[in-house]
């Protein structure tokens, strides 16, 4: 199988993977779990008293899991153009591998030589 | 079953065969793979042996076969696979199978010498058609030039015309190769001084060399002269620069009719070639079919004759004596392979089986099935076991997966590691159906079940770390909580969450609390979390590792090597390092910051290496305020009990046996027990004493020595260096086992470096740009988690627990003074071959 193979299933396999911890993460992100605090709270200097920086996290909370979805929904696109590649590559492996055992073509190579 | 927790019983036998019989029966015994041959002719050179004609005429045979793959692969013609394995030939399907590759092979040279002809056939009269057509333009530039008018009305008349040349310019045309024209011009001017016109034109098509195959471009030349000497000379020089002359007939209408009988001729010759080409094709089809088949069945022939020329030829009893090694539990095999044998060729007095005592060290044989496989190699790689000695490949089954995973500990890395095993053993058919020479594949498909093992259990480690990519879970609810009101919690920048206010008093489920992921001082908290647990694993793992010398000892009827080599080591051990491990628990357990007793709140919880050290060195520190030294009463004196008990035992490991053995030569001389007596069956020969000087026959104790042998003084070293090298190891294994605190370290700080470094790249902006970010940024997470912390941290997890098995581990029992068996067999021997 050849590097077209190889690249879809390589681009497939990480698109599933992407998608299932995509989806995950967003998930998460919308319960507001606290181990990815870090990545939602607001910046020092940004918020003025406690409830402001909760307002700001629940809304960056929110905002992470949405893009953590349309992150998933554009490698279920490339999941979609992986497994044309991968389908587009076994149908060269297979017209390739009729040419081998069609007699026909076999000869009609032949004759160029002389 | 019992089959893997030592190596197998083998007994040496003689096989008597009858000659008729021999080739079957061996062709048998291949097939079943159950026995090693011994060589009987050790000193008899291979051109002098039995049947040194049948392995040449296997040669032969060999030979031809490759000659026609040869011819095929020329023609890339495909060769299937061979579907199921065809047995040895028998007699007469080898003189079929001989005379058809005879016949094979001398069609397909006579179909490449006809080629060849034919193909230089075609080549002269390509060529000439070439020098006919472009000459054409020559002769009718050359009789316009320099020819007076007479020639010019004599162009039509052909009489004229002859009259014209033969008078005044011969010619010679052919065609030479495009590099040689400058030189061959250069020589034809000076040998006639400058009296030779050449005219030349090239081909622009290359053409075919017969023999080669190459492409070459020529040139088609005329030369004119006036004499017959430069004829001579001109020819001269055309053989030496390899020129093909061709007859080219001076007028135009004999050219014409030349060119139109060159034109027919090279379209039959074409034809020919087609059909000759097509002749080739099906022979060459029709034997690849074949082919896979008959080299297997060849190379087995082969090894057949190969190893019959490993028997003896009794003259007078008139049969073939083989010796080899058979496990006993196959003997049965044996036997009725031998008996098909003997029924195959119809031989009346059938062959049977006798099995003898010997001196000889047995080979190592683990039977062992596609699961065990891997893990039995990881030992054999390190050495194989002494015949009958204990296999510690068993338990690595448990504990290797087990150690990486205390390395390698994460969730999500071990959840890719195990799909990837499952994915390798769920299609093994399909996969090992597949013959690759890729050699990295090939070694992490033949242990794709400890790879399945190490995923799992490195789950397993992951939900008790509790890190799955570097973040915790929080699967069971905190058991901590957040004591302080909201204006305490604006106007601090840090704070310390106390366990008397903080903490429910029910620990988290399983595994670290998930709170740890958020505070400060996590990587404290956990180091001395897990360099304890590298401590309590290393020195349970090195105490199994002496007690496994027991089983050992107790077999091969050591039992006074119970009493003065294993009892002082298992307690030098355990006196130091397990009350050390029994001190951890010890503080894990009575220190608590809710404790009533201010001598056992946190503050005053003493350091166990600092207690150990001083314990060692009898030196005491003086404890702070309100804290007590000790962690129990009369620590001080168990501790300094514990020391001078196992330094006592340090001259007991020393002195103990060799004074033994020392005491026991004195009163036990016996003579020496006689071998090779022949007896049907098996039967393991009681040991009658326990005080065994003398060899025995059957096992030699492993890793031991030859004890009547050896003087006094060479028995001292040994112990003296055993001892040493076990004294020393206990304190410096047990530290080589922080090496599980180490990797595991390095792993999840590598983890969570990757996420936030990469992936919070994508995360960390909260608009809708950040969706994009996201997406590239996790296609870097992935790249980089599955390249650096899965392959490189597997790996280097890998080979940690494979040093630890091997060195710290197997150190303490293990002798590996073996060889390990191996069976004639055919599937063995073929699959040699393919990799070669």
């Amino acid at each position: 199988m050849g590097l077209l193979f190889g690249c879809g299933l390589c681009c497939m396999l990480l698109s599933i993977w992407a998608i299932l911890q995509l989806s995950v993460m967003g998930i998460f992100f919308k319960m507001e779990v606290l181990a990815f605090i870090e990545e939602a709270e607001p910046d020092h200097h940004e918020y003025e008293d406690y409830d402001d920086f909760m307002k700001q996290t629940k809304e960056n909370y929110h905002k992470v899991s949405i893009n953590c979805w349309i992150a998933a929904v554009i490698y279920a696109i490339t999941l979609g153009l992986s497994y044309l590649c991968i389908k587009r590559a076994r149908e060269k492996d297979v017209a390739a591998a009729e040419k081998l055992t069609d007699d026909e073509a076999f000869c009609r190579g032949k004759p160029k030589k002389s | 079953m019992g089959a893997m927790f030592r190596s197998e019983e083998m007994a040496l036998c003689q096989l008597f065969i009858q000659p008729e019989a021999a080739y079957t029966s061996v062709s048998e015994l291949g097939e079943a793979g159950t026995v090693q041959f011994r060589d009987l002719n050790p000193e008899v050179n291979a051109f002098q042996r039995k049947f040194v004609n049948e392995v040449r005429r296997c040669d032969e045979m060999e030979r031809k076969l490759r000659y026609i793959e040869a011819e095929v692969h020329k023609d890339k013609v495909p060769v299937p696979q061979v579907k199921d394995m065809p047995r040895a030939p028998n007699p007469r399907e080898i003189i079929d199978l001989e005379a058809h590759l005879e016949k094979t092979e001398n069609e397909i040279l006579e179909l490449s010498h006809n080629a060849i002809n034919l193909k230089q056939n075609y080549l002269e009269l390509t060529e000439l058609k070439h020098v006919l057509e472009k000459t054409e333009a020559f002769f009718a530039a050359q009789e316009e030039i320099g020819m007076d008018s007479l020639t010019k009305s004599l162009i039509s008349d052909e009489t004229g015309q002859q009259a014209a040349t033969r008078g005044r310019l011969g010619f010679v045309a052919g065609v030479v190769q495009r590099e040689r024209v400058p030189a061959f011009e250069r020589m034809l001017w000076r040998i006639s001084r400058g009296n030779v016109f050449l005219r030349r034109a090239e081909l622009d098509k290359p053409l075919e060399d017969p023999n080669t195959g190459n492409e070459i471009y020529k040139t088609v030349f005329v030369a004119f002269f006036q004499g017959e000497q430069l004829k001579s000379r001109i020819k001269k020089v055309c053989s030496g620069f390899h020129a093909s002359l061709y007859p080219c007939p001076p007028s135009n209408t004999e050219r014409q009719d030349m060119v139109k009988g060159v034109r027919t001729r090279l379209e039959d010759l074409n034809m020919v070639l087609n059909q000759t080409r097509d002749h080739r094709q099906r022979v060459l089809v029709s034997v690849a079919k074949e082919l896979a088949s008959w080299s297997i069945m060849v190379r087995k022939m082969k090894a057949i004759y190969h190893t019959l020329n490993l028997f003896n030829m009794d003259v007078t009893k008139k049969c073939l004596i083989g010796e080899c090694w058979v496990p006993t539990a196959d003997l049965p095999n044996v036997q009725k392979a031998l008996a098909d044998g003997s029924n195959a060729c119809g031989s009346s007095i059938p062959s049977f089986l006798n099995c003898i005592e010997s001196d000889e060290v047995p080979p190592t044989f683990n039977r062992t099935n596609r699961f065990t496989r891997g893990f039995q190699n990881l030992i054999d790689a390190y050495g194989v076991a002494s015949y009958r000695e204990c296999n510690p490949a068993l338990y690595t089954i448990i504990t290797f997966p087990f150690l990486f995973a205390v390395m390698f500990g994460d969730l999500g890395h071990g959840l890719i590691m195990a799909m990837f095993g499952a994915w390798m053993v769920i299609k093994e058919v399909s996969l090992s159906a597949k013959k690759t020479s890729n050699e990295i594949w090939n070694i992490f498909f033949a242990g794709r079940y400890i790879i399945l093992l190490m995923g799992l259990f490195s789950m397993y480690t992951g939900l008790v770390y509790n890190d799955i990519f570097s973040k915790s879970m929080n699967i069971f609810g905190s058991s901590w909580y957040v004591p302080y009101n909201e204006s305490t919690l604006e106007h601090n920048k840090a704070l310390s969450m106390n366990p008397t206010e903080s903490y429910i008093d029910t620990p988290y489920f399983i595994g670290i609390d998930p709170i740890w992921q958020t505070a400060e001082n996590k990587i404290i908290f956990l180091n001395s979390y897990k360099m304890k647990l590298s401590i309590i694993f290393g020195v349970v793992h090195m105490i199994f590792g002496v007690c496994m010398s027991v089983v050992n000892y107790n077999f091969f009827k050591r039992r006074y090597s119970i009493f003065l080599e294993f009892l002082p080591q298992v307690v030098f051990l355990c006196l130091l390092f397990l009350y050390m491990v029994f001190m951890m628990f010890f503080k894990w357990v009575a220190y608590s910051t809710l404790s009533e007793d201010e001598a056992y709140t946190q503050g005053c919880a003493p350091s166990v290496l600092i207690l150990f050290i001083n314990m060692m060195l009898f030196s005491r520190t003086a404890p702070e305020a309100g804290c007590k030294e000790f962690m129990f009463e009369g620590q001080g004196t168990i501790q300094r009990v514990f020391v001078l008990v196992a330094l006592c035992c340090i001259p007991v490991m020393l002195l103990g046996k060799p004074l033994y053995l020392l005491s026991t030569k004195k009163k036990h001389v016996k003579p020496e027990q006689s071998n090779g007596n022949v007896n049907q069956g098996i039967e393991l020969q009681e040991q009658t004493d326990i005080g065994e000087v003398q060899p025995k026959p059957q096992p030699q104790s492993s890793g031991g020595h030859d004890h009547d042998d050896e003087p006094f003084s060479e028995i001292m070293i040994h112990q003296g260096i055993h001892t040493i090298e076990y004294v020393l190891s206990t304190i410096s294994h047990t530290a080589s086992y922080l090496r599980l605190w180490a990797l595991s370290l390095a792993h999840a700080e590598l983890s969570e470096v990757l996420w936030n470094m990469v992936l919070t790249f994508g995360l960390k902006d909260h608009n809708y740009v950040g969706a994009v970010k996201l997406y590239v940024a996790f296609f870097f997470w992935a790249f980089f988690t599955l390249a650096i912390l899965v392959m490189m941290e597997g790996l280097s997890a890998f080979l940690h627990t494979l040093r630890l098995h091997w060195v710290e581990f197997m150190s303490k029992f293990y002798a590996g003074l073996g060889y390990i068996f191996q069976p004639f067999c055919f599937k063995t021997i073929l699959e040699q071959e393919d990799e070669e």
